[in-house]
């Protein structure tokens, strides 16, 4: 297939990704700089991809004179089981408040409100505070509404139905910008930038059971890697205890809330047991998100599942008007799917939610290419082995908007570069490929057999034997992803986006079992069956990933940096 | 599993060819939903058919479509359901349907490709035009606006909309007029007229009232409301703002909105029924029949509408005699109660039938802490 000539477009600041985290950088980077030229590269439709939009929970910021960001610094840390980059944490909690004050009066976001006025803030799971602001559960809808509308105020050049393929660099290895294919057209465009913001959203669809947004693949992440930089965390990779099995339906691994467990939902194995009081006879179905996916994910994989391969939540002998009343979308999503959740159990599974890992950053979300900014799920460090309820839209605003500001100094000092033609024609070639071949590999294949892989070897409950196995098969599937083939043009091709789909999650998903090979302890959402246990004296490490010059994955790992909280006692 | 029939009109305008039908068959079970449907036939059989989606759960609003004529998310609509409407037929297009489930492109807008439609040319468009921002008075306060917990309660509808654009495609009004700003617009609009913080409240409900294809050009016919996949009800958004326009700033408006809601309000008051022959003259004139006949502009009004009036002649509906004289209700004292009653009100309640549940819903259960950890929270 003969590659069209493409079009180079200058611009100061490439964006690329249009959730939280790439609009609020927009949002700053023009604030700080109207006459910035800037470009937002979205593979969907601008604001309405990737999961800041999908967020109903809320945002965690101390802005109760009673609490302080020490106390939700504290709480950030507990949860990541001391794994965080102190650094970025601190960032994080420091900033929400500012960020909240922010969507509120110049975004124009509309949070709940106390009866005296002043916003209100809600309860979460691990948290000595009730600091999660919320919007009714339409949080995410909210915010990234009105971050939406300011694109229309600030007016960015916005490439919508386009991927960014890959990072260019110059010939003296400097950043030049990014590769960027139009799905619409099929046409390939440069898109040279003084500075690139990367903040494409996380890679958790490589399993079989997912809650996010389909576009997301790991892009950025992916990106990153082939561009030689080091990633952290990699293995963490949180699961959410129930999300929905609708067979292959793209609702499977929706979540059903945790509210649920709250109000007293049982779950149940196939066998009718309430299976949580062999795993937390205490908290029972009340116990923390990591514990509950274990039991659920372990009951399936020892055949105690239902036929669907799930176990079962029951909430309705709460009786059907109190369901209905107090879960209201949770009833219509299961109805979705034909089951009821006001009238009887629902068959749920662990659903791969929220990628703790990503590329490393400094507080300012620079990374080691310099004019390279990395921010939201693509970066690492922040929530360490766990990730709160509600620090996740707090991560994505917070540092999309530091991003913003630093590109806003960082483009008046850059310049913009040549292009390597060499390294940017072998990366259209390497996209294009799969366009000229007339038979190999289908990528929907080796997605889900990356799913599955992924799922089996790489999920909720890890051992070194299967993780070694699933390494193999990874490597197996990343050779056939270099034979994939995909037939007819350019143009609107989804065969063809899901190619390059499944090479991005390949990538991410080889740092991932790497990584889970390499920490031999349990922390946080890693667990491994053959080392059980938090191992403070040897682990207190994050473990480092990255592609070597022979494009070898090669892994050690790092202390934590201790720097503003020890160890406290065991969470 | 059942089969299913997907008759999706396929169109690519780089082609220079003509839009035409394509069958795809799918064996999915009748809980999936329609976008189940056209993704399997997009994986199996053509991967060149083109939808946008992303969520899946009717949030990101990105695939809306028409189904069997009727404007929807094709991920919150079931087969079983689809099918079912296909059966009963009744479908207003060229294509023969014989029982296949009938997908298009949403309306009133250009269609890019397939089932992917040209929303920045028409919905975003639209939504630019009503200054979709805050717009408050003075220096921002450090922290946030101190806004009383009900005032929120009045603008929660028009926060659910996720601009999927359901509504604009299904607008009679704009398809007659495409001008018009239109369901998602308009609805967005009252998002800021009926926010505490904005402080431009009354130069939004003008420009509104007076452009010609605003807040007037709804003829309500309810469509939105019922393709809505949120609840929004934009139309009684559109009523809202009509209502603060009049009611709140007295804005008169060319289009003679307030003057013919004036003119009601006035004549029902004076008579306790319509006097119809004085309705025309008093809406040209702001609710003054002395202005109505005698204000150039009215004037002319009154001319052009003289077809009409003449029509009403014609069947009897106003006769010279009913023109002069216009019997008072007996019981004049029972009108003069009901208006001093509702005027004598403190605050504004919202008796119309466009806005419902605003007393003893709503709110309440927003404010209910949540238990545990997020729901799809990410």
């Amino acid at each position: 297939m003969a590659m069209a000539a493409f079009e180079t477009i200058d611009t100061d600041v490439a964006v690329i990704g249009s959730g939280g985290a790439g609009l609020m950088c927009v949002l700053h980077a023009a604030a700080a700089d109207p006459s910035l030229d800037i470009t937002v590269v979205s593979k969907g439709a601008v604001g309405r991809s990737g999961c800041t939009r999908m967020v109903q929970g809320g945002f965690n910021a101390a802005l109760d004179p009673d609490d302080s960001p020490e106390l939700h610094f504290d709480d950030t840390l507990k949860g990541g089981a001391y794994l965080n980059d102190q650094e970025l944490a601190w960032t994080l909690v420091c900033d929400a408040p500012k960020v909240i004050s922010e969507l509120e009066t110049v975004a124009g976001c509309f949070f709940d409100r106390r009866p005296d006025g002043r916003i209100f803030q809600k309860p979460f799971a691990g948290q000595s505070f009730d600091r999660t602001v919320h919007r009714g559960d339409l949080t995410g809808i909210e915010i990234m509404g009105r971050l939406r509308d300011q694109m229309f105020r600030l007016g960015p050049r916005e490439l919508e139905d386009a991927r960014a393929l890959d990072l260019i660099l110059d010939s003296s290895g400097e950043l030049a910008g990014v590769s960027v294919l139009d799905v619409r057209t099929g046409a390939v465009a440069l898109l040279r930038a003084r500075v690139v913001v990367l903040a494409t959203g996380g890679a958790a669809t490589m399993y079989r059971i997912a809650a996010p947004a389909r576009e997301k693949t790991g892009d950025g992440v992916a990106m990153c890697m082939r561009a030689g930089l080091e990633l952290r965390d990699m293995e963490m990779l949180q699961f959410h205890p129930t999300g929905l099995l609708a067979g292959e339906s793209r609702l499977t691994g929706a979540v059903l809330e945790e509210g649920l467990r709250g109000a007293g939902a049982y779950l149940r194995n196939a066998e009718g047991e309430r299976y949580m009081e062999r795993y937390d006879p205490e908290r029972m179905e009340r116990s923390t998100r990591d514990v509950v996916s274990r039991a659920g994910y372990l009951e399936i994989m020892e055949g105690r599942g239902t036929p669907e391969g799930g176990v079962l939540i029951d909430i309705s002998h709460l009786g059907i008007e109190e369901v209905e009343r107090r879960f209201p979308g949770m009833v219509q999503r299961t109805r979705q799917i034909g089951a009821d959740l006001a009238r009887g159990p629902v068959p749920v599974s662990p659903t791969a939610h929220f990628h703790m890992g990503g590329a490393i950053i400094d507080r300012d979300c620079q990374t080691s290419i310099a004019g390279l900014l990395v921010a939201g799920e693509d970066a690492g460090g922040t929530h360490g082995a766990n990730r709160l309820g509600g620090n996740g839209v707090a991560e994505s605003t917070v540092f999309g908007a530091r991003a913003g500001d630093r590109a806003a100094v960082i483009a008046r000092e850059r310049d913009l570069r040549e292009p390597d033609h060499g390294q940017l024609g072998r990366s259209v070639e390497r996209a294009f490929a799969p366009l000229g071949r007339d038979s190999g590999a289908s990528p929907f294949e080796l997605t889900r057999a990356l799913k599955e892989v992924m799922w089996d070897g790489c999920g909720v409950v890890r051992d070194g034997e299967r993780l070694r196995a699933a390494a193999e098969t990874i490597d197996d599937l990343a050779e056939r992803v270099r034979t994939v083939a995909v037939p007819g043009p350019a143009e609107v091709n989804y065969a063809w986006q899901e190619a390059l789909d499944v090479r991005n999650q390949l990538d991410v998903a080889r740092a991932v079992v790497v990584s889970a090979l390499s920490r031999e302890e349990s922390r946080g959402a890693h667990h491994r069956t053959d080392f059980p246990e938090r191992d403070d004296e040897r682990w207190l490490r994050y473990v480092v990933v990255g592609l070597d010059s022979d494009g070898e994955l090669q892994s050690s790992s790092r202390p934590v940096a201790l720097e503003r909280r020890r160890l406290a006692s065991k969470a | 599993m059942p089969d299913y029939t997907l008759k999706i009109r396929r169109y690519d305008p780089e082609s220079g060819d003509a839009a035409y039908w394509q069958d795809f068959t799918v064996d999915l079970a009748p809980e999936r939903s329609v976008l189940d449907g056209i993704l399997r036939a997009r994986d199996q059989e053509d991967g060149s058919l083109s939808i946008r989606c992303s969520c899946q759960a009717a949030i990101c609003g990105s695939c809306g479509v028409r189904i069997n004529g009727k404007s929807a998310l094709a991920c919150n609509t079931k087969l079983s359901d689809a099918a079912e409407r296909a059966q009963r037929g009744g479908i207003n297009n060229e294509a023969t349907s014989n029982g296949a489930i009938v997908v298009e492109p949403m309306g009133n807008m250009p269609v890019l490709k397939d089932l992917i439609v040209d929303m920045d040319a028409v919905h975003w468009k639209k939504i630019q035009r009503v200054v979709p921002w805050l717009l408050p008075e003075g220096e921002p306060p450090e922290r946030e606006y101190i806004v009383d917990a009900e005032a929120m309660i009045d603008v929660t509808q028009s926060m659910a909309c996720i601009q999927c654009g359901a509504c604009v495609s299904a607008c009679l009004s704009m398809e007659v007029d495409p001008e018009f700003i239109g369901p998602a617009a308009l609805a967005k609009a009252y998002r800021f007229v009926g926010d505490p913080r904005d402080a431009h409240h009354e130069d939004r409900l003008r420009d509104l009232a007076e452009d010609p294809h605003g807040i007037y050009d709804c003829t309500h016919c309810f469509a939105c409301i019922e393709v809505c996949p949120k609840d929004v009800a934009p139309m009684s958004q559109i009523m809202r703002l009509r209502r603060r326009a009049t009611g709140d700033y007295a804005i008169k408006d060319s289009n003679n909105g307030y003057g013919h809601e004036k003119a009601f309000v006035d004549i029902v008051e004076r008579w306790g029924t319509l006097h119809e022959a004085q309705l025309l003259p008093r809406s040209f004139g702001d609710g003054s029949l002395v202005k109505g006949q005698t204000r150039p502009a009215a004037v002319k009004q009154l001319i052009d509408s003289a077809p009409a009036a003449l029509r009403g002649l014609a069947r009897g509906k106003v006769s010279p005699r009913k023109v002069l004289i216009h019997p008072k209700l007996p019981d004049q004292k029972e009108v003069r109660r009901i208006y001093e009653e509702i005027e004598g009100r403190d605050e504004r309640i919202e008796l119309n039938l466009y806005i419902v549940g605003e007393e003893g819903e709503g709110g309440a259960d927003d404010k209910e802490p949540v238990q545990g950890e997020s729901g799809a929270e990410s």
